[in-house]
Parts: structure tokens; sequence; C-alpha cells
């Protein structure tokens, strides 16, 4: 997981990947060739994990990193379903960015996408402006996102158990990565402008964008919920359902082969930090109901004050003056 | 002597509901020997309190209920304070609950089984008198009236009201919330007096409703005589279920086997005219999940 590495890194402007732990030679090889791509790597890492955090703020597991090269710690080495999740979101993540940063002509590789032939739409319409240029946030997805996968063939670990281990764990982040950016590209939608008289739509333009980033991280989070556990199978070098063989795997369809750990119990060496102290919600429905998220542990109550701005009001002119408005309420954390 | 024995009853049923779902199911050792509360559960932990606080308010809940019933003679009866016209223009009339008598019953009564053990364990006292406070409560904050219209064909000219006792259940429900946000206490002493102050004093005191406890609860994954546990082995547990029902948490890592169980239901019921109700009897296949 070189590319999460990329994300977290503090130093504002990193021009080389000198000193990121983890990533493979033809992750380096990118970077050298092409350090134009650097930041934009940076930033689909980061709107990965700040998703993946975002979407799993209310759970047991709440996506969070460590300071360790692995960044979310020993856990993403499990097979289990939340791997599954962190890879497709960062590999959906660098589409994102990628796509967005040759629209905004940040890349000498890219710029506006117009490869594409379309049909003239019938009426109404026509294409302009700027698409972002997707088929190259795939492309860059799968050269950077992919290249450590990609050595199934040439795994050589001793014991044999291990060995296939590894290389079903390839194929599995290889899948979920492409579940990652067929997600993106489910999602482009078009974006209009009129230009008529006084606003009017007599003259009307449309372009591709990618979608807002939190709605892929919706996307995603549903295919977590439906993803499906899998087996290596050694003879076609293949993944397949551990239950229900033989049904096809959908190519939109996560895919995990170990079963999640219960995240409720700390467990420094593999990084998971335990529920205990985290906030929850006495009557919520979801999972950071306080039962739920504190494995029946129980939870502590404290009271808190909190001040905000309120009643504000314009003053002419030009400020606004607020009073500050107290409130204390019960907050809950897990024993 | 039998509402007592009714209240301990009806309070180790309801501590066996709420937790049934638990990996400490309400079925120590202890507790099964002796259903007449008191030593039951021994320890200082959340569990410990729990039962201490419903067996209380069982027994406040049995006594009020015999008082009304008119089974404990002329020690008491109906709450005699509630007589007359109401502000809201109904009358008070009927039976209502004397949950005063109750309450001041399971103090003398409960409460004296603990001061007796003083010597052995002032601490552990404290917190059991302190738990036994809040299961009663726990009754009296349930406490409602009720009426009855009198009028012609039912109309409400005419509407009586009186106290009465809630549904075990409320009680039982409320008393487990307490449970989930019980406060982890210490003892300190004030001059010669024990006082409980919460062992983080970032967190909310308790007040005279809610749980307290001393010690920490071990996991009650394996059985372990000494502190209750009977360990989860063969516990049921639900497959699909992410909370302390589910699998993962209830086997403690341990595993579970699944099978299918045939149910016999009944189905299909018909009303006959006049007067029987006719079913088929189907059967079902349930998935049933057990820890190893």
């Amino acid at each position: 997981m070189g590319i999460s590495a990329l994300g977290t890194r503090s130093d504002g402007n990193l021009t080389t990947c000198y000193g990121v732990p983890d990533l493979s030679s033809q992750q380096m090889n990118v970077c050298q060739n092409k350090p134009d791509l650097i930041p934009t790597l940076r930033r689909g890492a980061k709107l990965g994990i700040n998703e993946c955090q975002k979407q799993f703020e209310k759970e047991r597991w709440n996506c969070s990193t460590t300071n360790s090269s692995s960044v979310f710690g020993e856990i993403i080495n499990i097979g289990s379903r939340e791997a599954a999740f962190v890879y497709a979101i960062t590999s959906a993540g660098v589409v994102h960015a990628a796509s967005r940063s040759c629209s905004l002509g940040n890349l000498s590789e890219c710029a506006c996408e117009t490869r594409r032939k379309r049909k003239q739409p019938s009426r109404g319409w026509a294409w302009g402006g700027c698409n972002d240029d997707v088929k190259f946030g795939v492309w860059l997805s799968k050269t950077f996102v992919d290249a450590p996968e990609r050595n199934e063939r040439s795994v050589t670990i001793a014991d044999k158990k291990m060995r296939l281990r590894k290389k079903g764990r390839y194929l599995m982040n290889l899948h979920n990565n492409e579940v990652g950016r067929l997600g993106v590209q489910s999602l482009v939608s078009n974006q209009c402008r009129c230009h008529g008289v006084s606003g009017s739509c007599a003259i009307k333009t449309c372009w591709e964008i990618v979608p807002n980033f939190a709605k892929i991280g919706d996307h995603l989070k549903a295919k977590y919920k439906d993803a499906v556990q899998v087996v290596y199978n050694r003879k076609k070098r293949r993944i397949r359902r551990k239950e229900q063989k033989r049904v096809k795997i959908t190519k939109d369809t996560l895919v995990f082969i170990d079963r999640s750990p219960n995240y409720c119990n700390p467990n420094p060496p593999l990084g998971i930090l335990g529920t205990s102290g985290r906030v929850c919600n006495k009557t919520s429905a979801g999972g950071d109901r306080c039962d739920l998220l504190c494995c029946g542990g129980g939870y502590n109550t404290q009271v808190v004050r909190e001040v905000k701005r309120c009643q504000c009001k314009f003053v002419w002119c030009c400020y606004v003056t607020c009073k500050a408005c107290p409130r204390i309420y019960d907050r809950h954390t897990c024993k | 002597m039998d509402s007592v024995k009714f209240g301990a009853t009806i309070a180790v049923q309801e501590c066996q509901h709420q937790f049934r779902y638990r990996r400490w199911n309400c079925t120590t050792v202890q507790f099964e020997k002796s259903p007449v509360f008191g030593n039951s559960v021994n320890g200082g932990t959340r569990e410990a309190a729990f039962v201490h606080s419903i067996s209380s308010a069982g027994v406040a809940y049995a006594v009020t209920h015999s008082c009304s019933a008119g089974n404990l003679g002329r020690k008491c009866g109906c709450d005699q304070k509630y007589t007359g016209m109401s502000d809201d223009g109904w009358k008070w009339a009927g039976c209502s609950d004397d949950i005063e008598f109750g309450i001041e019953f399971s103090k003398t009564f409960v409460d004296a089984r603990e001061r007796g053990r003083k010597a052995e364990n002032p601490s552990r006292v404290v917190m059991n008198l302190h738990n036994n406070d809040a299961g009663r409560m726990a009754v009296k904050k349930f406490m409602k009236i009720q009426c009855k219209c009198h009028g012609v064909s039912g109309s409400c000219n005419v509407k009586t009201c009186w106290r009465s006792l809630p549904n075990f259940r409320l009680v039982g429900d409320h008393i487990k919330e307490k449970f989930d946000g019980a406060t982890e206490v210490e003892i300190k002493l004030i001059g010669s007096r024990r006082v409980l102050v919460p062992r983080n004093r970032n967190y909310k005191p308790h007040t005279i409703v809610d749980l307290v406890y001393l010690d920490r609860s071990p996991d009650f994954c394996t059985a372990n005589p000494s502190t209750g546990s009977l360990g989860t082995q063969g516990r049921f547990c639900n497959r699909t279920s992410q909370a302390i029902d589910g699998c993962e948490l209830m086997c403690c890592n341990r595993g579970y086997t699944t099978h299918l169980e045939a149910r016999i239901e009944r189905c299909d019921c018909k009303f006959h005219w006049c007067c029987f109700v006719r079913c088929r009897e189907c059967q079902r296949r349930v998935e049933v999940s057990i820890c190893k």
C-alpha cells in the first residue's frame, strides 16, 4: 500500500518519492520519470483516506491511521472486508484526483479529454467545455496503484501455504482496485451550462465531470456491505467465491479472503486500537449506538459544556454580532 | 415471606431476560443455589450491581402487589393517601398500590442483610446499598395512574383513578440501561463515613438512581467459579449480528458450529364458527449456531 504512505506524508511539496516507505520499483519509476504526477497521486491517496475515515466514523473500525509505514497498521495485511474497502477507495481516489488535475491543466500528460468521439446529442445542447479525463485517471491508477500487486506470477516464498496466500491476496487487491475505478467511471455525469440571453437555455453546452468524491465513498460503502468472501483457486490461478462456487464474481463486487477481527479489544501488534474511549450514541440506529460500538462493555458519561455562536445578526455596515450560547450535554464514551 | 420469594423470582426472571443475549446470562452458580438474593453475585462488578438492584426492586414490587391483593393482612393494604377529588376533575378510587410501603419493606428486609455483613467487606456493603436504592427508585419512577370511566354507556362523566405498579419489564429495561452506563467508583473516607466517588473525576458523578460498581468485570468467556462465570461454550449465538449476541463476540473467537434444526410451529390457523381455531402444523427449518 505504498500509495497510502504517499497520502499521509506531511511534508508540503514532495517532489520525489524517496523516503516514502513501501513503494515498489515500478512505482519508483513512475515517480522518477513523471515527477509532476506526485502531487496528484498524493492528493488521490489523501482523498481516499479522508473519505474512508468519514465513511467509517461511526463504526468499530474507523479507518484510523497509525504512524507505521503501512499507514493503517498491520491490520491491512489481513485480507478482510475493511482492507478491500481501503484498496478500492484509494484506487478511486487516484482516478478522481488525476481526472480533475487533467481538466484543471495541472498535468502535462493530459488536458481536457477529447479523444472520445461522441455522437452529438440530437437537440437542445452541444458538447463543449472541458471534460474530466477519466481515462487518464484510470490509466494512472492502474499503473501506479496496481503496480505492487502485479507480481503475482513471481511470488517466490518457499512456504507453499504462505505463497498461495500471497497470490490470493494480490488478486484480491487487484480486483478491489478495479472496483474502485469502475465506481468512479460509473458515476461520471454531465454538467451543463446555459449561455442564452440573460441566462436562458437557448444555447446549452455540457461536459463530463467526475462526481463529488463523497458520492464515490457512499457507492463503495454500499459495495463494502455486500462484499463477497473468496478463496484462491490454485489451478485456475484466480479467485472464486467461497460459497456458491459457481456464481461468477461481478466486476463491481468487493471481495475479501479473511474474516474480519471484531475490532473491540485493542491489539497493538495489529494496529487495532479497540473501541474504548470512542464516543457513542445511546439512541442511534447506526453502528455508533453504544451497545454496538462498545461491544456490550458499557459506557462512561461526561458532562460537556460547549459554547456556540448563535443568534447572529448583521449590523450595518458591515459586521456580524453573535451571542455565545452555552450548551450542556452528556457525552458517552465506551468503557 | 411468600411475597419476598415472589419478588426474588420475578427479579431472577427479569435478570435472565435482560441478559439473555450476553455472555453472562444471569445464571451463575451462586444465583441458582440461592434465588432469594443476598449472596447471589458476590463480586463488586457491574453484573453484581444489576443483580442487587433488580432484586431489591423485585421485593419492593412484589410486596406492594401483595399489599393491594390483601395478602399481607393488616400490615398493609391500599395506599390511603390518595382520596378525594383530583385537580383534573376525577376521583381517587379503587386500590392505589402502596409503593411507599413496598420500598420501606425492601429497605428493611433486603438492606438488613447487607448491614449484617459490614464487617466482611464494608466497601462492598456501601456499593450494594446504593444499588439496592437505585433499584427501588426505578419502581417508583414508573408508577402510573390508571383510570376507568363509569358514565352512561362508557362515557367519562364519572372517572375514577388509582395509582398502579408498572409492568416489571419497564423496571428491568430501566435498570439494564443504568447497567450499561454504570459508574466505576471507589470508596473515599470522609470522617468515618464511606462515600462512593467516581474513579475518574472527569466523569459525571452518579446520582441516587444510577448503578455503581467497584471492580471491573471479567470477560465471562471461560468458566470460572470464583467469578461466577459459566463461560460461553454451548451458548446459542446469532451468526449475523455484530453485537454481543453475535457469534463473533459471544464465542470469544473460539468459533461456532451451525446446523439446521427442524421446528414445528402452528400455521394457517383458521377460525371456525363457533367457536374454535384450527391450525396446521408446519415444519420450519431454522439455522442454529452454538459456540464451541
